[in-house]
This record gives structure tokens, sequence and C-alpha cells, in this order.
């Protein structure tokens, strides 16, 4: 199965203004999109929700989700 | 977050990604914005546009089963007599089934002829019998005029706008009817054509019985493809 890459911009949704744009991995195996810490630090977001996780090989995860996940 | 991607954007949930975690664009992402993916293209691909692609090709393959039944319902054994041993008709309607119209919906009119000429030896060629060009030509147009009578190729092909330069199909009854209407105008010798069968119509005189249909077309204001339909 082919992998590529999409550009993607992002924005705050508290502010639009702050936006930025960030090459991502196609993943339909992912429910969520993982942006990195510090492009979401420098638009604003905070943290919203701890979610655990239980991943398909068994092992809890613990991940970190910013505002209106 | 808000993401955009092509200029389609919706509020979606992410995560913080740590280091050496891969940055990834997952399927509640691509639901949000309305996206499935591309494998093979690699690309992504408006869920609306596929929808859109889906039915144009149920589209295609009703125009398809329409210009089937065109070709099976207009070319009959009665239609291709006499032409000796050989799968005359099946080997036409096989061929008229398959035809691209599709270059038809932008062709000028004046461009008509040669795309017919084109298709006419293309069909002579396939023929069990070589060299038949009159019965070749007389399955083209029998199909042409009764595809540009159907509603769905008429319309999906734009067949409407070629109505004056199709040519009417040519066998004993039309060339006979032809041939009393242009002694009755006093036609030339030259301008008059000769008629044997459709096993020996060739190319001159088949240009000049659809010379003569034109001018009777005109005179009785129809499309020179329907004048067999009136005589």
């Amino acid at each position: 199965m082919g992998m590529f890459d999409v550009r993607v911009k992002l924005a705050s949704l508290a502010a639009p203004s702050r936006a930025a744009e960030v090459t991502l991995l196609v993943d339909t195996g992912a429910t969520l999109s993982w942006i990195p810490r510090d492009v979401l630090e420098r638009l604003g977001s905070r943290l919203s929700r701890v979610c655990h996780l239980r991943l398909q090989m068994g092992e809890d995860w613990r991940g970190t989700s910013p505002q209106c996940c | 977050m808000l993401l955009t991607i092509d200029g389609r954007k919706a509020p979606v949930p992410v995560a913080f990604g740590e280091p050496g975690e891969e940055a990834v664009l997952g399927a509640t992402a691509l639901e949000g914005l309305g996206f499935m993916v591309d494998p093979v293209a690699k690309k992504l691909v408006p869920r609306d546009l596929l929808a859109l692609m889906e039915r144009v090709m149920q589209d295609q393959t009703h125009l398809s089963a329409m210009q089937c039944y065109i070709a099976y319902v207009g070319i009959t054994p009665s239609a291709l007599r006499n032409l000796g041993a050989g799968h005359f008709v099946g080997t036409a309607q096989e061929f008229l089934r398959g035809i691209d119209l599709t270059p038809l919906s932008t062709i000028d009119p004046s461009g008509y002829p040669d795309w017919l000429e084109r298709k006419t030896q293309a069909l002579m060629e396939k023929f069990p019998i070589k060299g038949l060009w009159g019965p070749a030509r007389k399955s083209m147009n029998i199909f042409m005029v009764m595809a540009s009578l159907n509603r769905f190729l008429c319309a999906a092909y734009a067949l409407d706008h070629l109505e004056d330069v199709l040519e009417v199909p040519l066998d004993n009854r039309v060339a006979t009817k032809l041939l009393k209407w242009a002694k009755g105008k006093g036609l030339s010798q030259e301008e008059v054509p000769q008629w044997t069968s459709i096993k020996k119509l060739d190319r001159g005189n088949s240009e000049k019985f659809q010379k003569v249909a034109e001018q009777m077309a005109t005179e009785l204001a129809i499309p020179r493809g329907r004048l067999d339909v009136t005589l």
C-alpha cells in the first residue's frame, strides 16, 4: 500500500490567525492525528485532556490531547 | 485544531506528538474533512468527487448498454442480406457497440464525413469478405441515424449538432426513390448516381446519392439522415 504525505494547514480554533503548515503522513490506521508538540504549543494549544489508549499489541498508552479533543 | 487541506477545512481533534513519534493525519481528520485515500495515486480524493465519479461510471455503463442496444436493433440480418457466406451481422454489431462516440460531441460537423469514412474503413476491414465498402457504410449510417434518434446517446454525445451531416442509409428502396426524385428534377447525367446493389456501392456513387438526398431533404425540410423514414 502506498504511503504518502500531505501538506496541512493548522490553525487555532480560538484564534484562527495563529496558523502553521505541517507535513503529515496519511495514516488511515490511526484514529487521531498526531501533531508535533512544539507546533501545537506555538499555535497556543493547551492540553484539554489526557487519553488512555490500549494499543493493538495490548500495552497501555497514556497520551495527551490539546483543546477540542 | 482547525485543519485545512486543499481548501477544505474542519475542526478536528488532534493529539500531542512527542519527539520520535511520526506526525500523522488520522482517520478522524480524513472523515471530518471529507477525504478518502487513493493509495495507488497516493493522494486524497474528496468523497463527494468519488460519488460523482461513481455516478459518471454508472451513466457510462448505461450509455454503453444503450449503444449496444442500438447496434443490435439496427443491424439486422435483413439489413445485411445477400453478402455471401460469413458473419456480417454479428461483426457489424460487435464493431458498432464498441465505437467511441465521445469525439463526436465536440467534432465540427464538417469533420463528420472524415470520421465516418475512417469508421467505415475500419468496419470494412473486419468483414469476412474484404472490400465491401457499401455494406460497411450502410451499417455505419443505420447505426448513426438510430443513435441520433436515441435521447440518451443524442444528449451524451451532442448528436443533434450533426443532424444535417448524417447520411441517409442507402438500400435498394431508398436508392430507387432518390433516383426517381432526381429524374423528376431533371438532374444532369453526372449528378445522377448509378445503383446496382449495396454490395457494389462504392464511395463515389454513395457521395452522389447523398448529394441527391441532401437536395431532397432540403425540399422536404427534414434532416437528410431521416429521409428514409419518409420515403
